[in-house]
Order: structure tokens, then C-alpha cells, then sequence
């Protein structure tokens, strides 16, 4: 018989606490704020975005692997395949924020007042295209996320070869498909806060960060998991390279900040400083603590062997990137959408609360629902076995 | 002549066809107080390592400080270059413009941790040009595991050489032959 997670009352009792707490906390924020709308929405892209992370980045690792036709990770797949169980709900606050939020928040949908830059783009940049694009984005991603997860639990009652090479295709068409998707998303939803700055590295800047987060993700769901006696069989190995994952993608995301930073730096053109100078002038306590949150911290705690194979050590590690690369998004959405003089106030901390209740809510929820491992996967063994 | 000293001074080879048979027979012999003097596989088995009680690597350790040299002396050397040596001004950004380094700097610490670590393993495994490698049966580079016992010639009776064949049988072994000089003792 196949582990089961207890889906229990004081999970969901959790959750709903933590999404009345923050929607108190964020309701007496905009309050004290003067029911400001370009902070609200702000906020509400900023956590969305966030927490759409997690599921994203979850179906590339469970694509990722699928393409690859590892082993390792069948054990703790039902994670990943958990945390993507996320995508519909932040699909529909993106739309909500779409109808109703974006004229607050990009201004080059205000077709009245726009330069000449602005113009020129207005063929990309209007709001009808902007909401098919959303559309289409959320639609392929959950639609694919979906399959693939039907198809993973097809294989727990039916062990056929078939179901595994349909999985297999399912996740290189994913993986085209989100390799175009995460680029011009980030473009729409981020980096179209500053209209007139633009940078041919965000898309894989972003990716970087969207990655990093959900392995942090994945290792502090696993780590919960195993704490209340779920998934005893990953060991020391599973966490072990859950953990290199997490060392390399902090590199790479520390690689890609400063590519893109130093192009900047040394071609010295103003309309592309303007992002580097807000930043660097108005918020610069949050820039350095999110490089030393995002890189240096994850690089010199998960060095050694031994740190990797440590649950504590993995735990904390994955929480300090976890707000590392929370902070990050902060960087990249306030000071275009609300402005130089952005905070971190309870409207911040109260919506981010919410947002984390209602997704610990979903993922648990739907990881009460399949057995925790697929016990018929014809990799199984590979991962009971796998030593590295 | 005796032999006084207490160094081991014979050798039992013997060969298996599959890894599990040869982690097998590793913790039957050492169960037996038999001395393991070398293990010699044609690839990477899982659980070798643990099974011989190998102490773990130091390659992180060489890595590590190969690497920083690596960082200190590129960070050095464009420092003198570009601010003491031939300062240069190169669209007024300041001499020392260590965004600019940084680039250099990776690709040389990188560079530097590649050759300490490939510098230090051929240092301990010995393998450079000119020296003779260790082959004691040429099927070990092709698909069959060898694993060398040593064993004081005086204490080893006959008795007990049978009993260790035995044992050796069992657990899978296919060829099992005494040595008395061994090609990297000569």
C-alpha cells in the first residue's frame, strides 16, 4: 500500500489563519496607506508572481527530469508535482489583476500620454494583447502541468511503458513551450513596469530566480514531509542533490545578475543605467542584502558535502533564499510600479501572509489527495537505491 | 632464511564477474580479519568507498584553496596592469574598475580549481607519464573486478588457505590465485 499525507484539520485550520492574519494586516496597511491602488496591485503582482515560482519552476524540474530520464528524484517527485497544483489559482489573480489592476500599474497601457518610445511599442504593449498573452500563457502551463501530472498518477495504476513516453513528450513539448513563455512573460509582467528600460537578459534572470525558488521550495516541503514521519525512504542522497541544484542555480543566478549588470555598467547609456541608478540610489540596503541572501550565504553554507547531506543546515539555507529571492522580485517590481519611495510596510508582510496561506493550502491540499510516491514507476528502484 | 618482520608478504588475487559479488566477499573477508590490500575495478562502484573505509576525499579541500589563489592572483594581477603597470583610460571609468575584472577572475578561478584538483589526483594516484601502471591481470580494464588480499606467509597454513578459497567460492568468486611478488612492489 502506498503512503498516503494525511491532509488534516489543523493544516487547513494553519492555512486559513495565516490568510485571515495577512488579510488583516494588509487591509490596516492600505488603510494607514490612504487605500492606495498602485501599492495594492503592486503587492498583489509581486506575491503572485512569487508564488507562481514555485509551481513554474516545479513542472521545468519535473520536465526537466522526465526529459532526462533520471531516477533519482522519484521518490519525492509527488513534491514538485504538488507545488505546480498552484498554477490555475495564480492564473486567475494575474487575470483579475489584468481587467482590473493595470492601468495602475503600467503605464504605457495609458494609450493618451505616451512618448514616442512608448509608440513604438505599443504594437507589443497594449492591454487587449497583453490579457490573450496572459491567457494563452496560464492556459499552455496549467494545461501541460496538468497532463503531467495525470499522467504520473495514470502510471500509480497502470505500470505501462507508454504512459512514461507520453510523460516524456508531454515535457519536451512543456519545455519548448516555457522556454519562449518565461522570457516574454517576464517581459509583460516585469520588466514592462520600467516601459522604457528593457534588457535581453531578464528572461534568464528571471528564470534563475523562478528555479532557485522552487528548489527551495521543494527542499522545505521535503524536509516538512520527512519531519512528520512522510517519505522515509529519500535519504541523505535525494536531499544531497536537491541540494547541489540549489548551490549551482544560486551561481547561475548570481551570473546572469551580474552579466547583466556589468553590459550595463560598462556601455554606460543612459536609458539603460536608469534601472541600475534607481535602484542602486534608492534602495541600496535591499540590493546588497539581497546579493548576499541570493549568492553569497547559499554559496558558502552549501559548500561542503556535509552541509548538503544536513537537513537542518538544508532548511535554513533554503529560507534564507527563499527571502533572498522574494526580496529580489521586490527590486524588480516596486521601484517601477510604485515608485522611488517604495517600503516594506504591512501591506507587504500582510499580503505575502495571505498569499502563503492560500498556496500552503492548494499544494497540501492536492498532496492529500495522490500517494506520496508512485509506487509503480519503472524508475522506483533507481531512487530507493541511489547513492551519489 | 625467516622472515621476522611483520609486513605482509603474499598475496591472493582474485577475480569476480559482478560488482555485488565482490562487495559481497569484501564483507566476508574483513569479517574474517583478513587484510584487503587493494580493490582494483573498471569503473566507479557505489559503496566501495564506505565498504573499504576509505577516508573521504580531500579533492574539496585542494579545489577550494586552488581556487581561491586562483581569485587572489587574478584580482592582483589586473589590479598592477591596470591601475601601477599601463593605466589605461578606457571610456573614464576609474583605473580599477573591478566590475570589469570579474569576468577574468571567474574564468581563472575556475581554472586554477580544474588544474590543482587534476594536479593533485594524479599526484596521489600516481599516474604520470613514464610510470608503470598497476595491471596485475589485464581484465580489470575490461569487465572483471580484482580484489588483492595481503597475508603473512608464516601465519597462512593450509587449512586455512582452503577455508578462504572456500569462502572466496562462494560468494562468487571465479579465479583466485597466490602471488608472491607483485608487479608494483618490484
Amino acid at each position: 500500500m502506498a503512503e498516503q499525507f494525511k491532509y488534516l484539520k489543523k493544516h487547513r485550520n494553519f492555512t486559513f489563519i495565516l490568510l485571515g492574519v495577512g488579510l488583516v494586516i494588509m487591509i490596516v496597511g492600505l488603510f494607514l496607506n490612504n487605500w492606495e491602488a498602485e501599492i495594492f496591485w503592486a503587492n498583489i503582482l509581486l506575491n503572485n508572481y512569487y508564488f507562481l515560482c514555485f509551481a513554474l519552476g516545479s513542472v521545468v524540474f519535473i520536465a526537466l527530469h522526465n526529459l532526462g530520464f533520471s531516477g533519482w528524484q522519484i521518490l519525492i517527485q509527488r513534491i514538485p508535482e504538488a507545488l505546480s497544483s498552484f498554477l490555475p489559482f495564480s492564473g486567475v489573480i494575474m487575470l483579475l489583476l489584468a481587467f482590473f489592476g493595470v492601468h495602475y500599474l503600467y503605464h504605457w497601457s495609458d494609450t493618451g500620454h505616451l512618448d514616442a518610445i512608448l509608440e513604438g511599442k505599443t504594437e507589443y504593449l497594449n492591454v487587449p494583447f497583453f490579457i490573450i498573452r496572459l491567457v494563452v500563457y496560464y492556459f499552455l502551463w496549467s494545461f501541460l502541468a496538468y497532463l503531467l501530472r495525470k499522467q504520473s498518477n495514470q502510471l500509480d495504476l497502470d505500470p505501462n511503458p507508454k504512459i512514461l513516453k507520453r510523460s516524456t513528450a508531454t515535457s519536451g513539448i512543456f519545455m519548448v513551450i516555457f522556454a519562449i513563455t518565461v522570457s516574454t512573460s517576464s517581459w509583460d509582467w516585469l520588466m514592462s513596469l520600467d516601459a522604457h528600460w528593457f534588457s535581453t537578459m531578464f528572461g534568464w534572470y528571471v528564470f534563475a530566480g523562478m528555479f532557485n525558488i522552487a528548489l527551495a521550495g521543494i527542499i522545505l516541503l521535503l524536509l516538512y514531509l520527512k519531519k512528520n514521519g512522510y517519505l522515509q525512504e529519500a535519504n541523505d542522497n535525494h536531499l544531497h542533490d536537491l541540494g547541489k541544484y540549489l548551490f549551482g542555480f544560486s551561481i547561475m543566478w548570481m551570473y546572469l545578475w551580474f552579466s547583466q549588470y556589468m553590459l550595463i555598467w560598462y556601455s554606460n547609456i543612459p536609458e539603460e543605467t536608469v534601472y541600475f541608478v534607481t535602484r542602486f540610489n534608492h534602495f541600496p540596503i535591499l540590493l546588497y542584502v539581497n546579493l548576499v541572501l541570493c549568492f553569497v550565504l547559499p554559496f558558502l553554507l552549501l559548500m561542503s558535502r556535509d552541509a548538503k547531506r544536513n537537513p537542518k543546515y538544508m532548511a535554513i539555507t533554503a529560507i534564507i533564499v527563499l527571502i533572498g529571492h522574494w526580496v529580489d522580485f521586490y527590486l524588480i517590481i516596486m521601484p517601477g510600479a510604485v515608485g522611488d519611495n517604495a517600503t516594506i510596510g504591512l501591506i507587504e508582510i500582510g499580503t505575502f501572509i495571505a498569499f502563503a496561506g492560500i498556496f500552503i493550502l492548494i499544494v497540501l491540499k492536492y498532496l492529500g489527495k495522490v500517494p506520496l510516491t508512485s509506487r509503480n514507476h519503472p524508475f522506483l528502484k533507481e531512487s530507493l537505491t541511489y547513492d551519489t | 632464511m625467516k622472515s621476522t618482520n611483520k609486513m605482509k608478504d603474499s598475496y591472493i588475487s582474485v577475480m569476480f564477474e559482478d560488482e555485488n559479488e565482490l562487495l559481497d566477499s569484501i564483507a566476508a573477508v574483513q569479517k574474517d580479519g583478513i587484510k584487503i590490500y587493494d580493490v582494483y575495478t573498471p569503473f566507479h562502484v557505489h559503496g566501495l568507498g564506505e565498504a573499504l573505509k576509505i577516508k573521504p576525499t580531500r579533492i574539496p579541500i585542494v579545489a577550494f584553496i586552488s581556487g581561491a589563489i586562483g581569485t587572489i592572483s587574478a584580482l592582483l594581477f589586473q589590479s598592477w596592469i591596470s591601475v601601477l603597470d599601463w593605466p589605461i583610460n578606457i571610456g573614464g571609468k576609474p583605473f580599477f574598475a573591478l566590475p570589469s575584472f570579474i569576468p577574468v577572475t571567474f574564468e581563472i578561478t575556475v581554472l586554477f580549481s580544474a588544474f590543482g584538483m587534476i594536479g593533485a589526483f594524479f599526484y596521489k594516484s600516481k599516474l604520470f607519464p613514464g610510470n608503470k601502471p598497476k595491471i596485475h591481470n589485464d581484465q580489470i580494464t575490461n569487465d572483471c573486478f580484482l580484489m588483492l588480499l595481503e597475508f603473512n606467509k608464516t601465519e597462512m597454513t593450509e587449512d586455512k588457505k582452503i577455508a578462504l578459497e572456500k569462502l572466496l567460492y562462494k560468494h562468487g568468486a571465479f579465479d583466485i590465485e597466490f602471488v608472491e611478488n607483485l608487479k608494483d612492489k618490484e
